[in-house]
């Protein structure tokens, strides 16, 4: 059976992420989506919609299921994942203090999930503002940092738009923006993978190891050792040089047990040098293979 | 049964802690309060006028009010007490010594023997295993001691925990579902972060089936009893299920056999995700005071949280934050912090606020500065709980607005040297628990165990008030250490003060409880250094006598 995609919904309060969940149930996406709320209070749920009520659980017309939390997210995920036939996504809707890559590296822990990308909305009004408050400032744009895309919402004719975009990007470099009118809710199922590097918290502190050489490599070989990289490896990201495609850099990616080579940029003036970064959690001690990195 | 019959216990010396009377040697108690306090020639005129009975048993002893613990989480001590402890620090608990074990032969050898002596039906749960001294840790290893049945071995932090195959076997946990995961390393039976919530999620049913849960109650009833309590305050009911939690409040803690009395404080939080929105919250609460009993009050008191917890770092700091730039975190958006304590100040709630960094403090001043400016209110004991980090100008805050502080100074001991190193360098770490300058401000200011977090024994945080001593054995910034004097009223008159019941205990004055703690030793004569090493010899709690044994 293959993985769920779990789509966090990040940002502050107000931003609208009860408005997007809200339009996630009732629309028609085409996707039976299944979606962690923390209050069935908050969101807006018409009656007609609502086909059963079981619990913590409601069905609702369109094939979603809504799931109120409790105290463990853990409960509630595990609760959707044993529905059948099995939901195409579970949306995750974050308390508004929440750092958002904390609740989507469940996707990486969870039995049954995979990632499916972090969103986090703001308020075009009020971010900026939020930005400088002296109990929210650091979390908010901790939250920008840690989104794959962020969805700016109630965005007014008055608004100078690229100054804003450019304004997020200052905060949170290279991550892609839109804004409310462009999104429909099937653009959910389309958020970039994970490009960000890995939270840092006071739990789970990283430690990363770099490996250079300037010989080439082979495909064969680096295949074979990105296998025999232990499970705790969390990420791994770089570049090698391949002496059969001498134009182009190759191009490592990998998240949990996902990992990627492809084909990158040519090489162009800079030196053709391989570098490679892993990362795990200080907590354990992966034993490195040996091999071509030496 | 009333009786006109007057007990008099004796004793080498009464320290009362009423400032105005504050020595004695003999105590007269009718029906389970203090008729006087003096000594056996001053209470004549009582004597004279009712039938009395002379109780010595004490005579030898030293009586102080009995002590309270206003902070403390008794559904926490019921996860953890029924587990078997393999620690590398000494832990006394009333049923075992445990003795320290710090090498990795040494765990095994014990768990070898913790296997044998129970029954191999049961699943067998330990606690504080520790890699620095304990050595690695798999689930290899665990199956060499049994791999049939179920060992779970839990980290020292509660981080972490390892299983063996008969574990995952009992939990159903599969190589198919649960591989290739992060946090979970199958291989090594680990699982840590969202993998020990995955793992905790399966383990529920068990460790909070209501038969065990009331073990670890009735062997928290024992805990409290040998560290010479005779009230706690229960800091956060509702924190894993709340009517599971009064299930057995009622049957263990308010069972006529228990030695002490419980002051039950619901987390709001809490209730109102049971309850489907604060504004129900607040009328269930309101209806709690039709439970009490004799021993279970709910006084109108609400708990409410600031920032993360402070033993994982998650306390919110203002600037300059912590050395390696990582972030605190709130538990709650500080827009509707002041709106959930606007309603229970409104509604004349006493308000208890966890608060672990200086940032987390300064919200919960903003926001009692704002709701005294919209409805001014005195004598409302907003207390400052644990009171981790804290600026001095923020002390004298808390002073301006009619504050109280209930701070966890064990954080002092246990984590001043590694909060210096790493954390927040060692200016701040050494001025946590800053209760020496909120005495001095005029702050009513009370220690607690936060139990689990520190152990549950008020001479103990009295010891760490008074010394500042940390676990290398360093004094760690005196200038905010209590006086003996203080210290002693942070345990009794000033917990008191913070539940709201001083008028009924907290010292030993004609109208009080007759709840008394019975020491083997004059604390005044040992000094402060001392106080850790006095043995409690007894309790008595509505002036019925509870001997602790050994």
């Amino acid at each position: 059976m293959a993985d769920v995609p779990f789509i966090v919904i990040g940002g502050y309060l107000g931003a609208g992420k009860t408005t997007l969940i809200n339009s996630v149930l009732a629309s028609d996406h085409g996707k039976r989506v299944g979606v962690l709320v923390n209050d069935f209070g908050d969101i807006n749920i018409d009656a007609k919609l609502i086909q059963g009520n079981d619990g913590p659980l409601i069905s609702l017309a369109n094939g979603c299921v809504c799931c109120r939390l409790g105290n463990e997210l853990g409960s509630g995920i595990d609760t959707l994942l044993n529905i059948s036939p099995p939901l195409d996504a579970l949306l995750v809707e974050t308390s508004g203090v929440a750092y958002p890559a904390k609740i989507a590296s469940y996707a990486k822990t969870w039995p049954g999930l995979s990632s499916g990308g972090t969103l986090v909305m703001a308020d075009a009004n009020r971010i900026q503002q939020l930005s400088l408050d002296k109990f929210v400032g650091s979390l908010v744009i901790e939250q920008l940092r840690q989104a794959d895309r962020v969805l700016v919402t109630k965005l007014e004719k008055d608004n100078d738009w690229p100054s804003l975009q450019r304004w997020i990007n200052a905060q949170a470099p290279d991550v892609s923006i839109m804004q409310s009118r462009e999104f429909a809710s099937q653009r959910l199922f389309e958020i970039p993978a994970s490009n960000q590097s890995p939270v840092v918290s006071a739990n789970v502190m990283f430690e990363a190891k770099t490996f250079t050489t300037s010989d080439s490599l082979e495909l064969d070989d680096i295949k074979r050792w990105l296998i025999s990289l232990p499970p705790e490896v969390h990420r791994i990201k770089g570049i090698f040089y391949n002496a059969h495609d001498p134009k182009h850099q190759w191009v490592i990616q990998g998240v949990g047990r996902q990992r990627t080579i492809s084909t990158g940029e040519a090489w162009g003036n800079s030196p053709k040098q391989t570098e490679i970064v892993l990362i795990w959690p200080k907590s354990c001690t992966p034993r490195i293979p040996d091999g071509i990195l030496g | 049964m009333a009786t006109n019959e007057l007990t008099v216990f004796t004793a080498k010396k009464v320290i009362t802690m009423n400032r105005s009377w504050p020595y004695a040697t003999a105590i007269a108690t009718k029906n389970g309060r203090i008729v006087e306090v003096g000594t056996l020639e001053t209470l004549k005129p009582w004597l004279e006028s009712h039938p009395f009975r002379i109780d010595d048993q004490f005579a030898d002893k030293v009586i102080t009010p009995g002590f309270i613990d206003p902070h403390l989480h008794p559904s926490m001590a019921a996860v953890l007490l029924p587990m078997r402890f393999i620690t590398a620090t000494r832990w006394e608990l009333p049923w075992e010594t445990v003795q320290p074990v710090t090498t990795p032969e040494g765990f095994f050898r014990r768990l070898h023997e913790l296997h044998s002596e129970q029954a191999t039906e049961e699943p067998l749960f330990t606690w504080g295993y520790h890699q620095l001294w304990h050595g690695p840790m798999n689930r290899t290893l665990l199956n060499a001691v049994s791999d049939d049945r179920p060992i779970i071995v839990w980290h020292r932090s509660f981080h972490e925990l390892y299983m063996n195959d008969g574990a995952m076997d009992w939990l159903g946990i599969t190589t198919d579902e649960a591989e290739g995961k992060q946090q979970i390393d199958l291989a090594a039976g680990r699982f840590y972060e969202n993998g020990l919530a995955y793992a905790i999620v399966k383990l529920n049913p068990y460790i909070l089936s209501n038969e065990r849960y009331q073990d670890g109650l009735r062997r928290l009833v024992e805990v409290a009893h040998h560290g010479g309590h005779t009230t706690l305050g229960d800091m956060a009911v509702g924190l894993f299920n709340f009517d599971m939690e009064w299930q057995g409040t009622k049957d263990v803690l308010g069972d006529v056999n228990t030695p002490f009395r419980t002051v039950l404080v619901p987390s709001a939080a809490n209730i109102a995700s049971i309850q489907g929105g604060q504004d129900q919250a607040l009328t269930f609460m309101d209806t709690l005071a039709e439970r009490d009993t004799e021993r279970l009050l709910f006084p109108k008191h609400v708990k409410l949280f600031t920032d993360g917890a402070f033993f994982s770092q998650l306390a919110q700091l203002k600037e300059p934050g912590y050395i390696d730039g990582h972030l605190g975190e709130w538990l709650v958006a500080p827009e509707q912090f002041i709106d959930i304590a606007r309603r229970y100040w409104n509604a004349g709630y006493k308000i208890h606020v966890h608060c672990t960094g200086d940032l987390g403090l300064e919200l919960a001043l903003d926001t009692l500065d704002t709701l005294q400016w919209e409805r001014p209110r005195f004598d409302h004991r907003y207390t400052i709980e644990h009171f981790g980090f804290s600026t001095p100008e923020q002390v004298a805050r808390i002073a301006a607005l009619g504050a109280l502080v209930s701070a966890n100074v064990y954080y002092v001991h246990e984590l001043s040297a590694i909060y210096a190193k790493q954390g927040i360098g060692h200016e701040r770490a050494n001025q946590m628990a800053r209760v020496g300058s909120c005495v001095r401000a005029g702050i009513r200011t009370a220690v607690h165990s936060d139990f689990t977090m520190a152990p549950a024994s008020p001479l103990n945080n009295a010891w760490v008030a008074a010394t500042r001593q940390n676990m290398e054995g360093d004094i760690v910034c005196p200038e905010e250490a209590l006086t003996l004097d203080q210290a002693l009223a942070a345990i009794t008159i000033d917990a008191a003060y913070v539940l709201g019941m001083e008028d009924e205990i907290g010292s030993l004055r004609a109208g009080k409880s007759a709840d008394f703690t019975v020491l083997d030793t004059d604390p005044y004569a040992v000094g402060a250094e001392g106080l850790k090493d006095i043995a409690v010899d007894a309790t008595v709690f509505k002036g019925t006598a509870y001997l602790i044994n050994g």
